[in-house]
């Protein structure tokens, strides 16, 4: 072993690992057809692909969560077996999980601590662990407080977390499965600083991600998985976002939605001053006043967390306001219940759309009469009428696209994308004045965010008031007619579009105003 | 009433809150890995009754306390059973043991009814039960007392202390960021319920062969402990230090209805003999008062500093429980396998559909 040989962390490096002809079948499903994969000592290697496309199975084979029906691992040449999350570890691989596996109740020192051996054997030895914490934030230049606890650190620290502990235990390759889905902009741009310095140091670093500029930016080579297959492997500096997003769908797609111009109408939703609580008990809203036009997108812009949950769910009726007031085309409906709301043609697109935009037990049929049951043509006294509840759900799922075996599929049956074209359908075919999106393409592939985006341009086209509220800044971007920012429960600022940089809204989502440079928000 | 007097009564709360303790300290193990032993009070009966029938025909005390666990084992493994491989409802399971093992209690008990059995003796320790008041209070108990409290700190140093205790803290609020540690969150729930329910087992004999020696069937007044330890176990935040806390503060309000019995003679005796379990559970309300919308509204409306003392204060009063608890805990690549069957089957489905369009 060679002092070249070393990382700073003091682990030997993995100059080449390979992987070769994986096949990985599921009942019914072949996750992984003979799939060539390689990273090295010193590159980010990205592996693209839409949701399905079998990126997670190849990296989780890899992490020994999965195991292989065919195919082989060599690492520095030589052929590995790996079993389990251990072996992986032990043979210097480490993995950034999309989901953080940290226990948000322990402290940074605990979670790094959890399941390693202890110097001082059945007794933990935090403090020591601490120590190597300290040091190995100083080398790799990752701030983080060893004795926090994980639900008091921002998602951007969480994540720093995942990497300090992988590296703790001596990771030389480290899986980063859609590490930026989570982060704002400033924090992409300070995990890809850190991710440079690794690469830099002699790691080698897969990059798992289906946002298209942010593998152009950071990696060196980049692999296209679709439908299980390895679609080609290319330098970075050889494709464009074009050819990758072509090879990732399989046929030509476009990028910027069709806005077309539309005429603002009256203010049909406003909020005065709106505060509410939280779930955990701290302020959720701070004073959040805006307003909604016909034909407007508003969009709400903003890190996960920073109240945008609890301002659908007031808007909705779903959580009460302690101050303030709300109106809908111009009356006030403070307070109101949820149905109450949705005779006032208020419709609602949630975040959650397995748990509160269907019912997972009910049929697709049933699903889209959810609204609108109790109401003729769907119910006559206390009698529902299935033949009409039938010819409804049947043209919904014709002008929906919706991919379903029957109308009498359960919901929970379906993939993502089909349960947010039934919700879709639901809540847009009644022809609602005021629409409330909500993360509506969030783990969608680009086949169905593009259907959701021009749904919802086509809603504004028709004169619909439309709250979107979205992490995803690109969306922000491509969909909004004005954007508010949100930090901290109060709102920052509220920019047109046409002044709207990735930038400025980063900058303010971080709770800092461009001009002034300074936190306005403590 | 003399110092004597005093000290005599608060060391009878300690010995008496004891098979408390056991019952608070095995649930809060059981629960901190996940799985919520909701039969509690059906196993104290059982154990009380299974104990003192063995002390009494074996005439060895120390069998009865081991048919005791013995039995609070089993019971916790018909609980683990159903609730970690068979994945069922652990409220449900829980609920009909709870009921199943106090009738049992009460039919195999009824040869028992009433019969002298043997009873654990007070065992002074030398030296340390000369010290005034403190050797009163803490060391002219019998064995099962001293037991508690060793237990108490012993669970508490696990949990909080060990490498042993930081996994079974990840266990119980993230099973799968403790499977990638390499936990095996299935075996770990068995051992923790097992054990723990071994410990709410050593709640029955503690009564039955200590503190109200004998076995007096429907009368004997243990029906209900379980559930008071249910909520101490609450209350106490799922910690060991907290949970003892509790359960004395129970004993000492039993202790205190006995006490103001004689004086308070126009208030009917059933009153405070039931008093200690509604105070309990306004204790444990008060506690958690923080969850409420009407506090958190009063709250927003209070100047920013005083809202944040309150906001703190009802932090540290309130305790989550274990975010797994009572969730079953699948392995991702199961998880897979049954998507993978939804998706064969749908398939099915649409092809069928498929060959119908067609003709």
């Amino acid at each position: 072993m060679t002092e070249s040989n070393l990382l700073p962390s003091g682990r030997t490096r993995i100059d080449t690992l390979e992987i070769r002809g994986i096949t990985k079948r599921f009942p019914g499903v072949l996750a992984n057809d003979r799939v060539d994969f390689d990273v090295k000592t010193g590159e980010v290697h990205a592996l693209l692909g839409e949701n399905g496309a079998g990126k997670s199975t190849l990296m989780k084979i890899l992490y020994g969560l999965y195991h292989p029906d065919e195919g082989e691992i060599l690492l520095n040449g030589k052929p590995v077996a790996i079993s389990s999350p251990t072996d992986a570890i032990n043979l210097g691989i480490g993995m950034i999980h999309q989901h953080f596996m940290l226990v948000e109740s322990l402290t940074v020192v605990e979670n790094v601590a959890l399941g390693l051996p202890s110097s001082r054997g059945a007794l933990t030895d935090l403090d020591r662990v601490s120590k190597r914490i300290v040091e190995l934030a100083d080398i790799y230049g990752l701030k983080i407080d060893p004795s926090a606890y994980i639900w008091q650190l921002s998602v951007g620290q969480q994540q720093r977390v995942e990497i300090i502990k992988a590296l703790y235990r001596g990771a030389a390759l480290l899986i980063l499965d859609e590490p930026t889905a989570v982060l704002t902009p400033q924090e992409v741009d300070e995990l890809f600083a850190i991710m440079r310095q690794m690469v830099r140091d002699g790691h080698a670093l897969i990059f798992i991600s289906h946002k298209l500029h942010e593998v152009v930016e950071i990696s060196n080579r980049v692999t296209v998985l679709r439908d299980g297959r390895k679609i080609g492997t290319r330098p970075t500096s050889e494709t464009t976002k074009q050819i990758l997003a072509n090879w990732m769908v399989g046929r030509e797609v476009g990028f910027a939605p069709d806005r077309g111009d539309v005429e603002f109408g009256e203010v049909r939703l406003q909020l005065e001053n709106v505060a509410c609580g939280s779930d955990r008990g701290t302020p959720g809203l701070r004073g959040v006043s805006l307003e909604v036009r016909a034909g407007e997108i508003l969009g709400i812009a903003g890190v996960s967390g920073n109240g945008q949950r609890e301002l659908a769910e007031i808007v909705t009726g779903l959580r009460r306001i302690v101050s303030g007031n709300v109106r809908l085309d111009g009356q006030d409906v403070t307070n109101f219940p949820p149905g109450e709301l949705t005779e006032r043609m208020l419709s609602y697109i949630p975040e959650e759309r397995m748990r509160d935009g269907v019912i997972r037990e009910f049929s697709v049929a049933e699903n889209l009469i959810l609204r609108e049951h109790h109401k003729q043509p769907f119910s006559r006294s206390a009698f529902l009428n299935l033949r009409e509840i039938s010819a409804h759900a049947n043209r919904l799922i014709e002008r929906f696209q919706v991919k379903t075996p029957s109308q009498d599929t359960l919901a929970k049956n379906l993939s993502g994308g089909n349960i947010q074209k039934v919700v879709l359908a639901r809540e847009i075919s009644r022809n609602p004045r005021v629409i409330v999106a909500a993360q509506p393409t969030r783990g969608l592939d680009i086949g169905a965010t593009e259907y959701v985006r021009d749904q919802l341009l086509e809603q504004r086209k028709r004169g619909a008031a439309i709250l979107l509220i979205s992490e995803d800044l690109d969306e922000i971007l491509a969909l909004s007619d004005r954007i508010a920012v949100i930090y901290e429960g109060q709102i920052m600022d509220i920019v047109p579009r046409a002044d709207a940089t990735p930038e400025k809204l980063g900058l303010l989502m971080a709770g800092v105003h461009p001009e002034e440079g300074a936190h306005v928000v403590k | 009433m003399t110092q004597e007097t005093l000290l005599i009564g608060l060391a009878g709360v300690l010995a008496s809150a004891a098979p408390v303790v056991f019952a608070v300290i095995g649930e809060t193990l059981s629960e901190r890995a996940g799985v919520l032993n909701l039969s509690m009070n059906g196993t104290i009966l059982l154990a009380a009754m299974g104990g003192f029938a063995v002390a009494y025909t074996t005439d060895n005390i120390l069998l009865g306390f081991l048919a005791g666990m013995l039995i609070g084992a089993l019971v916790a493994l018909v609980v683990a059973f159903a609730s970690i491989t068979l994945k069922q409802s652990q409220v449900a399971v829980g609920f009909v043991l709870a009921l199943t093992c106090r009738d049992l209690s009460y039919f195999l008990g009824s040869p028992y009814m009433g019969v002298p059995g043997p009873r654990l003796q007070v065992v002074p320790i030398p030296l340390l039960s000369d010290i005034p008041v403190l050797g009163t209070l803490f060391f002219r108990q019998d064995f099962i007392t001293y037991l508690s409290f060793l237990f108490i700190f012993l669970a508490w140093a696990w949990i909080f202390r060990t490498r042993s205790g930081l996994m079974l803290q990840g266990i119980g609020e993230k099973p799968a960021a403790a499977y990638i540690r390499g936990a095996n969150v299935t075996l770990m729930r068995y051992v923790y319920t097992v054990i723990g329910g071994a410990l709410i087992g050593l709640t029955g004999p503690a009564y039955s062969l200590a503190i109200r020696a004998g076995w007096m069937g429907t009368i004997s007044g243990l029906d209900g402990i379980g559930w008071i330890a249910l909520a101490i176990t609450i209350f106490g935040g799922w910690n060991p230090l907290r949970g003892a806390f509790g359960a004395y503060l129970f004993a000492f309000l039993q202790w205190l209805g006995l006490v103001l019995q004689p004086v308070l003679t126009q208030v009917p005796s059933q009153v405070l003999q039931v008093a200690p379990f509604p105070l309990m559970i306004l204790t444990l309300l008060l506690v958690n008062i923080g969850n409420a919308e009407w506090v958190e509204r009063t709250l927003a409306a209070m100047p920013e500093s005083t809202r944040k003392f309150f906001a703190k204060l009802l932090r540290a009063m309130r305790a989550s429980p274990p975010a797994a608890l009572g969730v079953p805990f699948i392995s991702r690549s199961r998880k897979r396998v049954l998507g993978g069957l939804y998706r064969r089957i749908c398939a099915r489905g649409r092809k069928l559909r498929a060959v119908f369009v067609k003709y």
